[in-house]
């Protein structure tokens, strides 16, 4: 993704870019992480 | 989902070792790691899936079965003994905890393959069990191959780039099931379902609630894996590429669950077809075992044929009407039908594992076209 | 010479192997301990040692110790046989040989020699179980070499550094018994040949140079750990270049960021077809260079390998007289053309004709030299070394033209020296020891065209009336007392040897008669077993008598990787099968040529 905003973007703004994409990411999963998981069929070991 | 948590932190915390060691023992190292884990968990499962290995090495190494065909009958009978024995519950969870045993099962039958196809040398004892004791693939997949692996192994060197690869794919991993698949598909989607009155229109959401769930959670665990590799250096082949913007039902298998599909076209399709000279037999008995591969049980044979029936249907209607097939494959408009259609066969398809048993499977399809 | 190693870090690493890293620290301990070594068995500044020792990190710290301190270091191969090793002694006399246990055993020599012997402490590599039952074995006598190094005091501080005009080295070339050359190189040639090539190949304290070549030869040891040494960057040899490692050669270089690759044509021949899926082996920011060193490197095989690998292949011009190079083409920008030796890097040229006279730009004539790194003499050889130079000049006895704008071309050898996968042959050192056998009235061998190595040795023979000698037993004879590269491939008997006027065997007339010599006519029985069993015998030079289904490339002695690929074409062509690059890797045994061909044939 870095890599991919740094074709666009100059560094200091790809950096802040990527920066604020990873910790909207982050507080996502942090927010849903402990939710009741749902009927996951598919993954038997 | 707590497992894969530990196993994560394993290699996220263990990763600056494996970077500072030799290239000679990062292997060794890895494997250590694997089964100081594995034995701490579920030792009795570890013993006897390390000797099911070590019993295939001793028929490789010690030429006492002089038949090719008889050795490959049992080194690939073999691995398979601990997952039948599991399968069909012949013994509860209490001694043999399946971890990832069908995805270890089916790396050791791959193995077992290629040493008979003699497109690989006989591993040597060591370099199997490194490659069978791969801490990020082990709990769910993908069937990553040997050659790849070492090819993977002797091509190792630190790269920061990777590393942070690495670490967005797990990051992407995690999205994927917690959000995503938890919360979006599985939570809040079946909550809305839940608020409708229609019968039909409540179970259409939640079998795409359930599809979606299904995809994004195996894709996010695919993620974890291939980026937790990344992370200890080694890349792990894709599992999925895109399968919902496949047109049609040969090209989703193409896309979904890649390691297992090529697998079973690899070890039992080919095989198969080169036995009986026969493609349908050989492909209805690919998508049998890549069903059975989740679960021994009626559902999914019934799920596994639907699934072989609807890849004939698009060979056999590419041959009877290539306009339409032209039409969906290749211009634009038509290629997003083609990803509706493809997207709902396979998500409708599902009812048929989604139901608890035959009978509830009778009631929910009578409610979606009632 | 040594500056950069005595001044090293010493945690960085000198020699990487595939286990384990020897570091400088390690060096300059080595050093001191040699060097007190030395000392204790008053082995001073221009003495002569013999060294023939396998062992790399000990061979190369011991090379390098000498090195320091001013001591002539005979190079012998470990695996020369009696013989040869017998004569290089008597010849230089000595004050100590150092030889690996199994050499000495094979070379017999009498016991009132000085000698230490090296055998190593542990036991290494044979497979996990093969460790724990294996105990270690420590006899040690009193001419052992590593209990004699352990009672040795290490001298206190690095050696001065020795008087340029010591010999640092002798290196016997290829010839017969009596004829082999002593090429003496002192410390003055070697010094600044090195500088030189640290130039040319663009060498810092960061590189991590690549070279599997043997340490007996010019080419392994010097512009392998001598030149690491000396420029204080890495030296990898991770393991024995062999066909089936070739994957793992190309995935080592670019898992260890290898910046120079050091080879001969031949590796890059065998590399070729195993290219697919590999094309991007070279492709890293840390890669330099990737240098062909030893023998011709054949135009069509130039090109083919820079275009599949999309990477420029330096080519280098060097004999054993040259310390290793003298011409360079590439990677020293200016001096790179294809198909040429480039140009002389710190050295002169002169391009002659018979009267030695310097000749006009085009013409072929012979390659004359001139510098700082031409030896000093061939040892105790006033004779021959008068031969080898004129007016100061270094004769090299290749033909060789140069074109306008200064790049040479090597177009032919003056002297009969067949170059087989990078090794030099004297051939008459081959005809001398099959004539030895009372049966045969006349033979010589000579190099024939071949695509892989260059050149391969064959030897034409006329035996005596009555006699019933054959080709295998000729071959199994010359086992005996020569090295294994330098038994013919093959034997031809024939009726007579054209010959010049003056009685000479005529060696172009010979080689076209050879040509058209059809291979034996294999019969085929129907039995694919038997067929592969003299295949097998062919290949691999061994009587069929002696070969069993049951033999694998560890049990027959001629089956290395050179001989393998000759075996695997030789099946394709007798059984018009085609074997992909899995089968051609693990067909290590006669029972799996036979099952293949079997599944092959249906």
């Amino acid at each position: 993704m870095y890599r991919w905003l740094l074709k666009y973007l100059p560094k200091p703004y790809a950096f802040v870019l990527i920066f604020i994409w990873y910790l909207i990411l982050i507080m996502m999963v942090a927010y849903t992480v402990d939710m009741q998981p749902g009927r996951f069929r598919y993954l038997h070991w | 989902m707590r497992l894969q948590a530990l196993f994560l932190a394993v290699i996220l915390f263990t990763s600056p070792l494996i970077w500072r060691v030799p290239n000679y023992w990062k292997a060794n190292i890895m494997a250590a790691i694997t089964f100081i884990l594995l034995a701490w968990i579920a030792p009795t499962s570890v013993l006897l899936m390390l000797s099911v290995a070590f019993l295939q090495w001793l028929v490789w190494k010690y030429d006492f079965i002089k038949s090719g065909r008889i050795k490959v009958i049992v080194t690939v009978f073999l691995p398979l003994l601990p997952l039948l024995v599991y399968k069909w519950k012949f013994a509860t969870g209490q001694w043999l905890i399946p971890l990832g045993l069908s995805y270890y099962a089916f790396r050791q039958i791959h193995v077992a393959f290629e040493c008979y196809k003699a497109e690989m040398q006989k591993p040597a004892l060591l370099s199997y069990f490194q490659y069978l004791l791969f801490l990020p693939v082990i709990l769910i997949g993908p069937i990553h191959r040997m050659p790849d692996f070492q090819r993977s192994l002797r091509r190792m060197k630190w790269n920061a780039s990777q590393y942070s690869d690495g670490l967005e794919r797990i990051l992407y991993g995690l999205v994927k099931i917690d959000f995503l698949g938890n919360f979006l598909f599985s939570t809040q989607l079946t909550q809305v379902a839940r608020g409708v009155s229609s019968h039909a229109l409540r179970l259409y959401l939640e079998v795409i609630a359930f599809t979606g769930n299904t995809y994004f959670q195996f894709a996010g665990f695919s993620d974890l894996a291939i980026g937790a590799g990344l992370v200890w250096g080694i890349r792990v082949m894709e599992n999925f590429n895109a399968p919902f913007m496949a047109t049609n039902m040969q090209d989703f298998w193409r896309r979904w669950h890649i390691s297992l599909s090529s697998w079973c076209r690899d070890y039992v399709f080919q095989p198969l077809a080169a036995l009986s000279r026969n493609r349908w037999i050989a492909l209805i008995s690919a998508m049998l075992v890549l069903a059975l591969w989740h679960e021994i049980s009626l559902r999914y044979i019934v799920w596994g044929t639907v699934q072989a029936v609807l890849i004939l249907l698009t060979v056999y209607s590419r041959k009877k009407t290539p306009a339409v097939s032209g039409f969906i494959n290749g211009h634009p408009v038509g290629r997003w039908i083609g990803r509706i259609w493809v997207f709902h066969l396979f998500a409708f398809s599902c009812i048929f594992i989604g139901s608890e048993n035959i009978a509830s499977l009778g009631t929910n399809f009578k409610h979606i076209f009632h | 010479m040594l500056e950069n190693v005595y001044s090293q870090n010493p945690d960085k690493t000198f020699l990487q192997t595939r286990q384990k890293a020897f570091t400088y620290g390690w060096l300059q301990q080595k050093i001191k301990q040699i060097s007190g070594l030395f000392e204790s068995l008053s082995i001073k500044s221009g003495d002569k040692i013999v060294l023939a020792v396998a062992d790399e990190p000990e061979m190369s710290a011991l090379f390098i110790s000498a090195l320091a301190n001013g001591i002539t270091v005979v190079i012998a191969d470990p695996e020369s046989k009696a013989p040869r090793a017998k004569s290089t002694i008597s010849r230089t006399n000595p004050k100590y040989i150092i030889a690996d246990k199994e050499t000495l055993e094979h070379w017999q020599l009498p016991s009132s020699l000085p000698v230490l012997t090296f055998q190593k402490e542990s036991v290494s590599g044979t497979g996990l179980l093969g460790k724990f039952l294996k105990k270690n074995k420590t006899e040690s006598s009193s001419n052992d070499y590593l209990t004699a190094l352990e009672k040795a005091t290490p001298v206190s501080k690095f050696p001065a550094t020795p008087a340029p005009d010591l010999i640092a080295y002798i290196i016997f070339t290829s010839g017969t018994t009596a004829d082999s050359k002593g090429v003496s190189i002192t410390q003055g040639n070697l010094a600044a040949h090195l500088a030189t090539l640290k130039k040319v190949y663009g060498m810092n304290e960061n590189s991590r140079l690549m070279n599997l070549l043997f340490l007996c030869h010019a080419d392994g040891c010097i512009q392998g750990p001598v030149l690491a040494a000396y420029t204080g960057c890495t030296w990898h040899k991770p393991f024995k270049f062999a066909i089936e490692k070739i994957q793992e050669f190309l995935d080592y270089g670019y898992a260890n960021n290898i910046s120079h690759v050091f080879v001969v044509p031949a590796m890059l021949n065998m590399v070729l077809p195993f290219a697919e899926n590999y094309e991007d082996s070279f492709q890293y920011p840390e890669f330099k260079a990737l240098i062909s060193v030893s023998a011709h490197l054949e135009p069509s095989l130039w090109d083919k390998f820079e275009t599949v690998f999309k990477v420029p292949v330096s080519n280098v011009f060097g004999l054993t007289e040259t310390v290793a190079g003298s011409l360079f083409c590439g990677p020293l920008t200016g001096t790179y053309r294809k198909y040429s030796v480039g140009k002389p890097v710190d050295c002169e040229i002169r391009i002659v004709n018979d009267q030695f006279e310097e000749i006009a730009t085009g013409q072929t004539g012979e390659l004359c030299l001139r510098g700082d790194h031409i030896m000093k003499n061939y040892w105790a050889d006033p004779v021959l070394t008068d031969e080898a130079f004129a007016h100061g000049w270094f004769l090299s006895g290749d033909l060789a033209s140069q074109d306008a704008d200064g790049f040479v071309t090597i177009r032919g050898r003056k002297k009969n020296l067949i170059i087989s996968g990078g090794i030099n042959i004297q051939p008459e050192e081959v005809t001398e020891c099959i004539l030895r056998n009372p049966d045969i009235s006349e033979a010589c061998a000579v190099g024939m065209p071949d695509e892989v190595f260059g050149e391969r040795l064959v030897a034409a023979v006329v035996l005596k009336p009555g006699s019933n000698l054959t080709g295998t037993e000729i071959i199994e004879e010359c086992r005996q007392s020569l090295e294994e590269k330098k038994v013919p491939n093959r034997i031809f008997i024939v009726d007579s040897l054209p010959k010049g006027v003056s009685g000479k065997v005529q060696l172009n007339a010979l080689r076209d008669q050879l040509l058209n010599l059809q291979p034996r006519n294999l019969v085929n029985t129907g039995d694919f077993e038997d067929d592969v069993l003299s295949i097998a015998s062919e290949s691999f030079q061994v009587p069929v008598t002696r070969l069993s289904i049951h033999d694998t490339s560890q049990t027959v002695a001629g089956w290395d990787s050179l001989a393998h690929l000759s075996f695997i074409t030789s099946l394709e062509d007798h059984f018009k099968v085609r074997f992909n690059t899995a089968e051609v890797i693990t067909m290590n045994s006669i029972r799996k040529a036979t099952e293949l061909i079997k599944v092959k044939h249906g």
